[in-house]
């Protein structure tokens, strides 16, 4: 690789300009944004590297780079961020820009091409500590902007989401690394490609991974549905459980005997398992045993499997919030407690994901908020589960980015996933992420999703190394930026040794 | 742009190598191929090019060229083919060669940026000629090997197929072109920038298209079933047929009922609109109307829109191959002959290729017929009559699964309708007017064969209905301008030729 040394601050009179484009682009590439255009994902850092780059002083470029943040994330933000809102424009503002700062401090001293990786390093670093620290668990992580790539996609049955949060940035420092060179290609050859090789080698890997996959041996019919929007009517709820218990009753009574009616109705259909959304069935605690024998009896009832999420309304004991899921017999075979998401006052179930030998595969269930803990969820790649349940409810505002979420558990994990939720898009996939139904909650209709699902999954690297490749990068970071603090001292102390024949240094960051 | 003359041949010891690189990949990048990694028709013509581009003699290139792509084919053939083989093989081989071929001898006349268009402009020309020329139509064109990237296809919309067959073709000699300026930015920088402005252009189009696309107003539950395997189970019908009548009727009696009764199923369990795949209904042409009797009842009985395909059994006359759609008062709505394939399969009566549509209370609902969802031009009365439901009643063989499938989601995405594919023998997809996957099924899994999907009641404005394949037309005269262009040039540079026998330097060699 060429060894020409290039410092930073680079001179650009367009630097702004740069600045200005980066932010456009910003809007349009945030996973959980209003508005998702996950080519932008790759193109924005380009234009925010060079800006960067090219400032005079770095701590103005760190304020500005701070506020266009700012800006961009207040405007892109989903509304139902609310509380959480303020917190997370602060910390992407003030957080974000380390990642430049770290490049524009690291990769002047770095030989040739490796300069490049800082930056990509540092993002998945910054991706992973905030998925690891966000009681939201990973719902910012790159990876989602990426949602329709399937081929892309494909390559965190390896990595996990990292290699995605890697490759999609690294494209920007390639770039500049390039643009720095003029683009001549002498100089620029063995980088671009280094990188188209290894974007190449990626695609091939998820192009075939999808194309060789032989035909399922077998499948089997499940149907899930949302018959209520509880949050459009979780007021009027509240405020009758709080006003008079038996009104209540009655209005729960009727939204089960919707589920119900639905149910018998695809069973007879020759639905083999079937899923409700989460908080289906809204119960107060001592109601709780006569419903449950209920759906025992309608589960034998109707010979199948049937994923029941169950809901507590208590006065301001904690609540529980869980999936049961009951056999042809009428039996409890899995409860499974919400573990995910910071709701105050919830019981919080322990994270163990438990299974069912079922005739058409082993099957597991988490509930919602649970599916963002990538981590988490990779018992189900180990533990043998070939479908797995996420009933969900999700805000409009989120339809559809929730629902692709669950699509990474699937490739990662190699399960089928069967995603029905309340307020959202309804999805089931194959273990590969390839769509076998979807159903969206708000079009005027039937709310029906129903899918011929693979009763066995694949096996996957990732469950068993889990997020191997984001800690990589996390210690390639803090080696960096040790390396990158000696190397200082060390020029320093040269510096004051031959300060008297020196001209003074360039101006470090 | 550079206007730098780039004269071919030009050398490189490694072209051979070239060649080898390229059939490798090349065997992975066929349409209907046995292995598909999409990918691979982006890079293989890189090198392709490039071995054309720097072989000395060019008779030699085209011949190896040739032999190339009869490798490739004998590696994808579908067994489908069989006697056909030896036909199409050399037909597909020579059609193959013949862009390189003329991009050898066009291109290096035209001046700098300008030539990477021959090479695309060919490909695009070639590929419009093949899919109004072939019984097949447009199912094999370059466009089925992008099959998984819906973002890319979003450009049918606005283009045809002949949009991302152009782009497809236009990376080779945009790659070679930089290639042959060594890369040098200085040279390269304006050619590179267009190409990477329109894919990015087309990026964004498609990825904003995608996500900006409102939620459907309203949906309806719609199923397919898919009862018997006909073609497995075919020699045993025709056998039964030619010799006993009514062993042959019980034998199709027995089919009637398992559709009746999955049709039966699905309604109860709230579906509107119910498909049943092609020849699904097999039945002589005397039992013809008392079938068809039995089915308006059923669907009066239930309530449901009933798209019932019949395919009579004749022992000589022309035969019918049809789509029936009943309402639910039992009438038939819609009566379609079938017109693909016309004269690919026996005495079959063609219909006359007009789209007819039936309004529901939840849209406009057409029909087609397996092979006619490969005429892109006529279906695009879809995407001109109002229509928001197709249906496209199939029966593929396995060796051509899902390549039909895959022609009906581009047909959904060009014509802005939802399309609801049910297939015997292949993969069953119903999809919305994005060409988004509402639901899947694959016939070759164990377990029921039954499609069932909330499919939206509206299809969205497309241009390419109303332009049709302009594109590709304008490509096809872009092609023969060329090669007109091309002939004059030949001429007049031989005549200059005779005039200046003493000029100093050679003229650039000519084809």
């Amino acid at each position: 690789m060429n060894r020409n040394k290039i410092t930073y601050p680079l001179q650009d009179r367009w630097s702004i300009l740069w600045l200005i484009i980066g932010g456009i682009l910003s809007l349009f590439s945030m996973s959980v944004g209003k508005w998702l255009i996950p080519i932008t994902a790759w193109l924005g850092a380009i234009f925010y590297i060079r800006f960067f780059r090219t400032q005079r002083k770095a701590w103005l470029a760190y304020l500005l780079i701070g506020i266009t943040t700012a800006i961009t994330t207040a405007i892109t933000l989903p509304a139902w961020m609310s509380a959480m809102a303020m917190p997370a424009i602060i910390g992407a503002a003030l957080l974000g820009p380390l990642t430049l700062l770290l490049d524009r401090w690291l990769a002047q001293r770095l030989p040739g091409f490796a300069g490049t990786l800082v930056f990509p390093l540092a993002i998945t670093t910054m991706d992973l500590i905030n998925v690891a620290t966000n009681p939201m668990g990973s719902i910012s992580a790159t990876a989602y902007s990426q949602y329709d790539n399937l081929v892309l996609l494909q390559l965190v049955s390896l990595t996990g989401i990292w290699g995605l949060s890697f490759l999609v940035s690294w494209l920007g420092t390639v770039v500049n690394w390039a643009w720095e060179r003029q683009f001549a290609w002498n100089e620029i050859k063995r980088g671009a490609l280094v990188y188209f090789g290894i974007m190449l080698l990626v695609l091939v890997y998820g192009e075939a991974r999808l194309w060789f996959t032989p035909t399922p041996a077998q499948t089997v019919r499940v149907a899930g549905f949302t018959m209520v929007d509880w949050r459009v009517e979780q007021a009027e709820m509240t405020r009758v459980f709080k006003a008079d218990r038996n009104v209540f009753r009655q209005r729960m009574e009727e939204r089960y005997q919707m589920y119900f009616d639905a149910t018998i109705k695809e069973a007879r259909a020759g639905a083999k398992m079937i899923s409700w959304p989460e908080n289906a069935m809204t119960v107060t605690p001592e109601d709780e045993p006569s419903l449950v024998a209920r759906l025992g009896v309608l589960a034998k009832q109707e010979g199948i499997y049937l994923m029941a999420p169950i809901i507590e309304m208590t006065d301001g004991s904690p609540y529980a919030n869980k999936l049961l899921i009951f056999d042809p017999l009428g039996e409890i075979v899995l409860e499974h407690y919400k573990f995910g998401g910071a709701e105050s006052n919830r019981i919080t179930g322990d994270g163990v994901l438990h299974t069912v030998q079922t005739p058409f595969g082993v099957i597991s269930g988490i509930i919602c908020w649970d599916t963002q803990y990538q981590g988490v969820v990779t018992q189900a790649g180990r533990n043998g589960s070939d479908i797995l349940f996420t009933p969900s409810m999700t805000f409009r505002e989120t339809d559809p980015i929730f629902a692709y979420m669950s699509i990474l558990r699937a490739i990662e994990n190699g399960v089928s996933v069967v995603h029905i939720s309340d307020g959202g898009l309804s999805v089931a996939v194959d273990p590969f992420g390839r769509t076998l139904a979807t159903m969206d909650h708000y079009p005027k209709g039937e709310r029906l999703l129903v899918a011929q699902v693979p009763t066995k999954g694949v096996w996957t690297l990732y469950p068993i190394i889990g997020d191997l490749f984001g800690w990589l990068a996390v210690v390639a970071t803090v080696a960096l930026i040790i390396w990158g603090v000696v190397q200082s001292l060390r020029t320093r102390r040269m510096n004051a040794a031959s300060a008297e024949t020196q001209t003074p240094h360039k101006q470090d960051v | 742009m550079s206007g730098t003359q780039i004269p071919h041949p030009i050398k490189d010891r490694w072209t051979y190598l070239w060649l080898v690189v390229a059939t490798v990949v090349g065997i992975f990048s066929q349409a209907s191929g046995q292995w598909l990694i999409p990918a691979t028709a982006w890079v293989g013509p890189i090198f392709y090019l490039r071995f054309f581009r720097t072989q000395r003699r060019i008779w030699q290139a085209f011949l190896l060229s040739a032999i190339s792509f009869t490798i490739i084919i004998i590696f994808n053939m579908p067994p489908m083919l069989g006697s056909l083989a030896p036909i199409i093989v050399p037909i597909f081989a020579l059609l193959t060669t013949l862009p390189l071929l003329l991009d050898r001898w066009l291109a290096p006349r035209l001046p700098g940026f300008t030539s990477t268009l021959v090479y695309p402009l060919v490909i695009t020309g070639v590929s419009i000629l093949n899919s109004v020329s072939s019984p097949f139509g447009s199912s094999s064109g370059l466009i089925f090997s992008q099959y998984n990237n819906l973002v890319l296809l979003q450009l049918v919309s606005l283009t045809g197929m002949w949009g991302p067959t152009f782009l497809i073709a236009w990376l080779g000699p945009v790659v070679n072109w930089a290639w042959e300026r060594e890369f040098a930015w200085r040279k390269i920088q304006q050619g590179a920038l267009v190409y990477i402005g329109v894919m990015l252009l087309v990026v964004f189009y498609g990825e904003a298209r995608l996500w900006f696309a409102s939620t459907p107003a309203q949906t309806v539950r719609v199923a397919g079933v898919s009862m018997v395997d006909w073609r497995a189970n075919q020699p045993a019908m025709s056998q039964a047929f030619e010799t006993d009548l009514n062993a042959f009727r019980q034998m199709m009696e027995e089919r009637y009922q398992l559709y009746f009764d999955a049709t039966i199923k699905e309604a109860r369990a709230g579906a509107k609109l119910i498909s049943l795949p092609e020849m699904a209904l097999t039945v002589t042409p005397e039992d013809e109307s008392a079938l068809v009797a039995r089915l308006a009842e059923l669907a009066k009985l239930e309530e449901i829109y009933l798209a019932a395909p019949i395919a009579e059994m004749v022992s000589d006359a022309p035969y019918a191959n049809k789509l029936l759609i009943f309402d639910p008062q039992g009438e038939i709505m819609l009566e379609h002959f079938k017109y693909g394939g016309a004269g690919m399969e026996g005495n079959r009566i063609n219909g006359d290729g007009i789209l007819h549509t039936v309004q529901t209370p939840f849209g406009v609902i057409s029909g087609i017929i397996c092979w006619d969802s490969v005429l892109q031009g006529v279906v695009t009365q879809a995407g001109r009559n109002g229509t928001d439901i197709l249906l496209t009643p199939s029966l593929p063989f396995r060796e051509t699964d899902p390549m039909f499938a895959q022609n009906s989601v581009m047909r959904a995405i060009e014509n802005g309708v939802s399309v609801i594919h049910v297939s015997d023998g292949g993969v069953s997809i119903i999809t919305d007017p994005y060409g988004r996957i509402l639901a899947s099924t694959d016939y070759y899994a164990q377990g029921e064969h039954v499609i069932v999907a909330q499919v939206p009641t509206q299809g969205v404005w497309t241009l390419y209905p109303y332009i049709g394949d302009l594109f590709g037309w304008l490509a096809m005269a872009g092609m023969v301008g060329l090669i007109l262009w091309g002939v004059i040039q030949s001429l007049r540079s031989r005549k200059t030729r005779v005039f200046i026998p003493e000029s100093s330097s050679q003229p650039a060699q000519a084809v």
